[in-house]
């Protein structure tokens, strides 16, 4: 049961994956900065997942990428590009709107429990 | 060369030659970022599980599809193969038992032809089976990897969307009604059959003797070659009947009245051409009248009485069961959908 319960989960957090990565985005992050303050924000991501899905966006052209070689140490920074950004933005309207309405869905079915 | 190292070319090593170097000094750089300024041995080992196993890494990098036929086209592969596999089979089945008829000159037993037939059956169907599986998932293989067919729709929509007008295209047969392909095949192998073991009929049809040595042996030939092919243009006029029926069944795909009464119409022709032939009165071998009366010591009026009994005997059964076959297609053909649904 507990099986059922965790993979469905994560199949719900999957398609919130790219939402949550695009919006941290806005400023250029490294991976691991980025894996930082999505752990700050509770979001929990295999680092095994994040790392690839950065390339696969900037193959969707949604992010660009430039090695910072300034530091210590060379880091890949990415940042949303501006067809990135348009996208996010868009995205960011759905999921508010789906949740909005899975909210609604979800409170009009504790009001029949009530009754 | 350290833990980090190990685990960064293990990485790599699976991916394409183009990404390698800038994947591996990224990942380098990540895994630095998740340790402190000097990790110890744990330290990296606790990292580095963080990451997980590289082979699934490099598969996530890769991003290429862990299978060889998606959704998208799964569905159609497996309407192919059922398709395919059927018509396949029953070509093998076809060719095999000609060839071997064809072939047969008496040198062999029946039985040895029949275990000879069945091993080249079985040789046959297993390699021209693997054949067509390969060959077919092959090309699916294929269409998947070119991208053909785009990935974002999953139900299986090759070509125009579906519209509600497309069910006028489907049939909406009645299971009894149908005649499906293979019942076609089916009679199309028999008619191969039964032609087959006609014209050959001196070598195959005849009285074996058990032999403690040899096995089998070859006697003497039940009918009379003669007298039997002589009905030649009349069989063959009933082959040419049974594979036209059978090809009108197979474009019809449904029984009709013009198809039963076709099919009424080569029953009679069959049952004349059997009566005929079964009652012409120099059917029987003479050398096999002459080996029964000395097998079961009677006179020759003897044998020939029975003979004659189980000639009569099989002319009733050829009737009964004509008769039945051309009923049967003339029920079939009354069967229409809105009466299932009335009833």
């Amino acid at each position: 049961m507990s099986d059922l319960l965790s993979s469905l989960t994560t199949e719900l957090r999957r398609g919130t994956l790219t939402l949550a990565v695009l919006s941290q985005l806005q400023t250029p992050q490294y991976g691991y900065s980025l894996v930082q303050l999505l752990e700050k924000s509770g979001i929990v991501i295999d680092q095994s997942t994040l790392y690839p899905l950065l390339r696969r966006l900037e193959k969707q052209k949604l992010v660009t990428s430039s090695w910072d070689t300034t530091e210590s140490r060379p880091r890949k920074y990415y940042v949303l590009s501006d067809f990135g950004t348009e996208l996010f933005l868009q995205l960011k309207q759905e999921w508010e709107k789906t949740s909005l309405e899975l909210q609604q869905l979800l409170e009009g079915e504790k009001k029949n429990e009530l009754d | 060369m350290n833990l980090i190292d190990l685990y960064v070319h293990e990485v790599t090593r699976l991916l394409p030659e183009k990404n390698r170097e800038d994947i591996a000094l990224e990942l380098q750089s990540t895994i630095q970022d998740m340790l402190p300024d000097n990790p110890t041995e744990d330290e990296i080992k606790a990292a580095l599980s963080k990451l997980g196993d590289p082979a699934k890494l490099a598969g996530q990098y890769r991003d290429i599809p862990r299978y060889l036929i998606g959704p998208a086209l799964y569905d159609h592969y497996l309407t192919i193969l059922k398709m395919t596999f059927p018509i396949v089979l029953a070509v093998v089945l076809i060719t095999q038992v000609l060839t071997n008829i064809i072939n047969y000159a008496g040198e062999a037993t029946i039985i040895e032809m029949i275990l000879a037939l069945s091993f080249s059956i079985v040789g046959a169907a297993f390699n021209v089976g693997v054949q067509t599986l390969f060959w077919i998932t092959l090309v699916f293989f294929v269409l998947e990897r070119s991208g053909a067919v785009k990935e974002s729709f999953p139900q299986s929509t090759i070509g125009a969307p579906w519209k509600p007008e497309d069910l006028k295209y489907l049939s909406s047969i009645p299971k009894k009604k149908a005649i499906s392909k293979s019942q076609v095949l089916f009679s199309l192998i028999w008619t191969a059959v039964w032609a087959g073991v006609y014209f050959n009929a001196v070598n195959i049809i005849a009285v074996y003797e058990r032999d403690s040595t040899s096995g089998f042996n070859y006697v003497t030939p039940i009918f009379n070659e003669e007298t039997l092919l002589s009905f030649w243009p009349f069989v063959c006029l009933l082959i040419a009947i049974e594979i036209a029926l059978a090809i009108f069944k197979w474009v019809l795909g449904q029984w009709t009245p013009r198809l039963a009464v076709i099919n009424a119409f080569y029953n009679a022709v069959y049952i004349l051409v059997f009566i005929f032939l079964a009652s012409s009165s120099n059917l029987f071998n003479p050398s096999f009248v002459d080996y029964q009366v000395q097998l079961f010591n009677s006179t020759a009026d003897d044998v020939m009485n029975v003979v004659n009994g189980a000639v009569w005997t099989s002319i009733v059964i050829a009737i009964i069961i004509s008769v039945l076959d051309s009923y049967e297609g003339f029920k079939k053909a009354r069967i229409s959908l809105t009466k299932l649904f009335n009833k």
